[in-house]
């Protein structure tokens, strides 16, 4: 099937391909976009709330001075740009501030004021006033503060053990460990989730930048008649063979270089940015392997059916409207392999990685998860390359067919027959 | 050189008998008309030639053997419909194109830089194939299509979009590969080319083979009731006279085709009794088109 005619098609496929400037921008922007789309996740969330003006008042001096202690060194270990003021009142010294400063409240100069009263020592009940009581951030950073200082000031006048103190407010630590072939290894899951949704977001990107612009250039060859040279030259197998191979090796090349940073990152040669330190990535040479394996086999598979789908229509626009169907066998994948993020064990996961077409994506990143059984990988390979031998002879057919055929848009019982009797 | 056979090909598209036991020989050397109306079935029989598509029956032979894979090797097409890709340079399409027939483009770089030269391209040889006119880029098509040497070119309406220079040119390197002993196949609707470059036609309508051989044969069969006038006058009385079938009349020119090719002098006293001055009358001529509009014109 590789001859000469052949190669000279993947080679120009290649070349066209990877010169591109398409394909040289989508190559080195897709890992910064994905860091810019986390850093400014990150860069958000330390803005939150940033430059409120807070008034915090109390009856008991202890109680506004464990608020003060506990206030300043949240702003000190967490810096939201808080402007707080610290005063003793009671709770009708407290109304008529209020109500001296209600203009200041409305227009947002005070954010809010918080009335801690003697009584919060018994029913643990505070005041918040505020022009917006759905402010959720500044409540949610102080919430847990103020919760403590009503916990400590009430241990305080209870004279209670300091040891007992301590117990009492060490917070449980679940320690995750998973369970190995090899072993039991510590580790925390959100790094393997991260990789497992990076890898499900990468071969979601790359399956559809490979495979519907493969579409619309066979499409534009029937359209433009450059098939009708081709054809005196090269059989329509070989051309398709060409096409495909072209295309597949373009699209092996991007996610090779997308998955470098990862395996630098995972093997520790390049520490992760500050916000995702903490983030432990196990990453072994099997998994990479798959990985590549099982997108290669994907991304034929794929590149068939779009190619099969570009030679049946005359135009890209009906090509494009009857492309709903196989998007979705790349969709909806996508989706389950979120859900299996979650929860790699579920039947739903295990399914989904045996399933053609499915497993292309959710094998991937159950396996970072999980240990998958041998087994289960050769299954769901097996599965791949079966699907992936029916869908090339099938679309074979069509493109045979189809690719010289001008006229009235095909229905898909058309279709069908012609897989039939092709 | 070789002789090329197509043998009662047949090819059917659902309810259409697109071509019906079709059968000619083509000799060696020979520059032969594929002819016929649209829809007539003549690019179904170049795409069962050129192996694009398959015969439903019948088989195609050089030197009386069945084609092989190789043959693509040996074959060149220009499809009517031209199509290159838009945003390769024309020296990347000439080497492209020599790749897949299997040939190293430096071992045709002087004769594609030759062919440039002569198609006053050589100065676009870096330009990109969206930035040519349509003219030029038809040009590098040909250029694509016979710079393999092949021995047999299928040329699908060539001279379509060219202008009277290009044509020329054009019409100067077919002739050119015809004394290198090519083959060349024309397919086309333009009458008066084929009529003048044509060795020998075969004309389909309606998928069936109506008149194969060597166009002076053909010419012969056909003038013998036919006068080839040129003429000053009005020679309206001729449509209404008994002896004349069909009148074909461009105003200073005509083709009359008479019911008895005994009537040829009467006809020519009546001419010179209705004063028509007669600059040249040939009654042993008949043009390809005339031809064509017998057989395959009227009926639609």
């Amino acid at each position: 099937m590789i001859n000469y005619r052949t190669k000279a098609i993947i080679k120009r496929e290649v070349i066209q391909q990877i010169f591109s400037k398409r394909f040289i921008f989508a190559t080195l922007s897709l890992p910064v976009f994905m860091l810019i789309v986390f850093g400014l996740q990150f860069l958000f969330m330390s803005f939150e709330g940033g430059g409120d003006s807070l008034r915090i008042f109390a009856e008991e001096q202890s109680t506004l001075d464990l608020l003060r202690n506990q206030l300043n060194e949240m702003e000190n270990n967490n810096p939201a740009d808080l402007q707080l003021t610290y005063q003793r009142s009671s709770k009708d010294e407290l109304e008529v501030f209020i109500e001296e400063n209600r203009e200041a409240i409305l227009e947002g100069n005070i954010n809010g004021v918080l009335f801690v009263p003697a009584t919060a020592l018994e029913d643990k009940q505070v005041l918040f006033y505020s022009n917006n009581a759905g402010n959720q951030i500044l409540l949610n950073r102080i919430r847990t503060l103020v919760n403590n200082v009503v916990i400590n000031a009430y241990i305080d006048s209870r004279n209670i053990d300091d040891e007992i103190i301590e117990f009492v407010r060490m917070n449980v630590s679940i320690q995750s460990l998973r369970i190995t072939d090899t072993g039991t290894a510590e580790g925390d899951a959100s790094g393997q989730q991260a990789v497992a949704i990076f890898f499900n977001i990468l071969l979601y990107i790359s399956l559809l930048m490979v495979a519907a612009p493969a579409m619309a250039a066979v499409n534009e060859e029937k359209v433009s008649r450059i098939v009708e040279v081709f054809l005196s030259s090269v059989t329509p197998s070989e051309l398709m063979a060409g096409k495909i191979v072209g295309s597949a090796i373009a699209g092996f090349t991007q996610m090779f270089i997308w998955l470098i940073p990862v395996v630098l990152v995972a093997s520790g040669s390049v520490p992760l940015l500050l916000a995702f330190s903490d983030l432990d990535i196990q990453l072994g040479f099997f998994m990479l392997l798959y990985f590549l394996l099982n997108y290669l086999i994907g991304v034929l598979t794929f590149l068939s059916i779009f190619s099969a789908f570009g030679a049946m229509f005359d135009n890209p626009q009906d090509a494009q409207s009857s492309m709903f169907p196989v998007m979705l066998l790349i969709i909806v994948p996508f989706f389950l392999a979120f859900s299996v993020v979650n929860n790699p064990t579920s039947i739903l996961g295990v399914a989904g990685s045996l399933l053609p077409f499915f497993s292309i994506l959710v094998m991937p990143a159950r396996m970072v998860l999980i240990d998958v059984p041998l087994w289960q990988f050769a299954m769901a390979a097996l599965i791949n390359l079966i699907t992936l031998y029916f869908v090339v002879v099938l679309c074979g057919k069509i493109y045979r067919f189809t690719i010289l055929m001008t006229g009235k848009r095909p229905s898909w019982k058309e279709i069908y027959k012609w897989m039939r009797y092709s | 050189m070789s002789e090329l056979e197509v043998r009662k090909l047949n090819k059917t598209f659902g309810q259409l008998h697109a071509v019906k036991d079709v059968s000619f020989k083509i000799p060696e050397g020979a520059i032969f008309g594929l002819i016929g109306r649209n829809g007539a079935g003549k690019t179904t029989t170049i795409r069962m030639m050129m192996d694009i598509i398959g015969p439903d029956s019948g088989e195609i032979l050089v030197d009386g053997k069945a084609v092989e894979n190789d043959f693509r090797r040996r074959i060149s097409y220009l499809p009517e419909e031209r199509g290159l890709y838009k945003k390769m340079k024309v020296m990347e399409v000439l080497n492209f194109f020599m790749e897949i027939k299997g040939i190293k483009p430096s071992a045709v770089k002087n004769k594609a830089l030759d062919y440039l030269d002569k198609f006053q391209l050589l100065d676009r040889q870096d330009a990109k194939i969206e930035d040519l006119s349509k003219g030029n880029q038809q040009k590098v098509q040909f250029i694509s299509a016979i710079l393999s040497d092949p021995e047999f070119i299928i040329l699908d309406e060539p001279f379509s979009g060219l202008d009277p220079v290009n044509t020329d040119i054009l019409k100067e390197i077919i002739i050119d590969l015809k004394q290198q002993g090519k083959m060349i196949i024309f397919s086309t609707h333009l009458m008066d080319f084929a009529d003048r470059m044509c060795d020998q036609i075969a004309l389909i309508h309606k998928g069936e083979l109506i008149l194969n051989g060597p166009l002076q044969d053909i010419k012969k069969q056909f003038s013998g009731r036919n006068i080839s006038l040129v003429y000053e006058g009005d020679i309206s009385f001729l449509s209404s006279s008994p002896m004349v079938e069909t009148v074909n009349d461009y105003g200073n020119a005509t083709g009359i085709t008479l019911y008895k090719a005994e009537d040829i002098q009467k006809v020519l006293r009546l001419l010179i009794e209705r004063q028509i001055v007669i600059k040249k009358f040939d009654a042993n001529e008949i043009s390809l088109q005339e031809i064509f509009l017998k057989v395959a014109g009227g009926d639609d």
